[in-house]
């Protein structure tokens, strides 16, 4: 049988027909019959038939329904910003691993620095402690706040280790907002597929085209062609802008 | 085992900034030598090339996940011995005590401290020089 799929009183009709009717009980002739146990999970032919009827008749109530409160509109506007979220989700995670990067590249340079600065402060610790064993007088005063100064020196650059530990440690961020967002990604994805399957079904032939040229390609390879090229703070201003930033 | 200090580490996460993160902290606690995987296929084709002693690997990755790494270390004779801390975002008490049943050493949740991997390390460590020892 067929799907007509022409009307709503049509599939109505269909609709209510193969609800109101009673199990097909059609046989094939005597000599065609094959005995084969069928297992018990599996469902004859003529019900899921009978499944698809009614499935493809609530698929054109809620197309009727959707048009009539004029939530077509808005589940194609959904489909078509899909894209752009995700687009937009992809650029936030991006950027937020760029800015990690640099903090952590930053960390290893100061890092550096301060290993060069504690080696020179410890050679300077030792000719002080020489300088101290052979000062009097005056000396003594100046070999104190040397020493002094060194000591205060090596302690506080080991807290800014640890702060710089604890700086390079936050930047983790990046790896739990960004397992979060390729979640919302895929979220993202599979509603768009789900949407655009019904907004097929919901548009007339003729017009699906449109439909799946709109949902489909177009916007993500577009999209995802412009967040590649966002080399200029205007663009980049106008994204964050349009995201609340 | 290698003296605790010249231990070899392979990080495996697909984030470049938690490998990061991971091999700095590895290196200010005393193992200066590590290398990286983005994920467990990459992770066992180097486990297979070089001589690793500890490996320290996410859950959630592409390709090949924590798990799936860890059950491919523990099924393969000249890897089964590594020991394998689970370090991810994974909080939940059914992938913790699937870790463990899959024969993980250690579990770490992130985001974590560097006392929190220091400890963990020492442990892992301690237990897999008395085990050589036994």
């Amino acid at each position: 049988m067929e799907l007509d799929t022409k009307t709503p009183q049509d599939m109505d009709a269909l609709f209510e027909a193969a609800a109101m009717a009673p199990p097909t009980t059609e046989k094939p002739s005597q000599a065609t019959v094959i005995p084969i146990r069928v297992p018990a999970n599996v469902v004859p032919i003529a019900e899921a038939f009978d499944v698809f009827q009614r499935i493809g008749s609530i698929t054109r109530k809620l197309h009727d329904a959707l048009q009539e409160l004029g939530y077509d509109k808005q589940i194609a506007d959904a489909v078509q910003s899909l894209p752009d979220a995700r687009t937009r989700l992809d650029y936030i995670a991006r950027l937020t691993g760029d800015a990690a990067e640099k903090v952590l590249n930053t960390i290893d340079a100061i890092q550096s620095e301060q290993d060069k600065t504690d080696a020179a402060a410890e050679i300077v610790k030792a000719r002080v402690a020489e300088f101290a064993a052979r000062a009097v007088g005056a000396d003594t005063a100046v070999a104190d706040a040397l020493r002094e100064f060194v000591d205060d020196y090596l302690v506080s650059s080991s807290k800014q280790r640890e702060q710089l530990t604890e700086i390079m440690l936050a930047q983790d961020f990046h790896d739990l907002t960004g397992q979060v967002i390729r979640k919302i990604v895929a979220v993202a994805a599979a509603l768009e597929e789900q949407l655009v399957a019904l907004l097929l079904e919901a548009t007339p032939p003729e017009k699906r085209t449109l439909v799946e040229h709109s949902g489909l390609s177009g916007p993500v390879v577009d999209a995802k062609g412009r967040s590649d090229v966002v080399t200029d703070q205007a663009q980049v201003d106008d994204l964050l802008e349009s995201l609340g930033f | 085992m290698s003296q605790p200090a010249d231990l070899k580490f392979l990080i495996v996460d697909d984030f470049s900034t938690m490998r990061r993160i991971v091999r700095n902290l590895l290196k200010e606690i005393g193992y200066a030598n590590a290398d990286e995987a983005e994920d467990g296929v990459a992770a066992l084709s180097k486990l297979r090339g070089g001589n690793f002693d500890f490996v320290v690997s996410d859950i959630n990755m592409p390709n090949m996940n924590g798990f799936e790494l860890l059950a491919a270390i523990r099924a393969e004779p000249t890897l089964k011995h590594l020991p394998v801390l689970m370090v991810t975002a994974e909080a939940k008490k059914e992938d913790i005590v699937n870790a463990a049943q899959g024969g993980a050493s250690g579990y770490i949740v992130k985001p974590f401290t560097k006392a929190t991997l220091e400890e963990k390390l020492q442990k892992i460590v301690q237990r897999a020089q008395t085990a050589q020892a036994a």
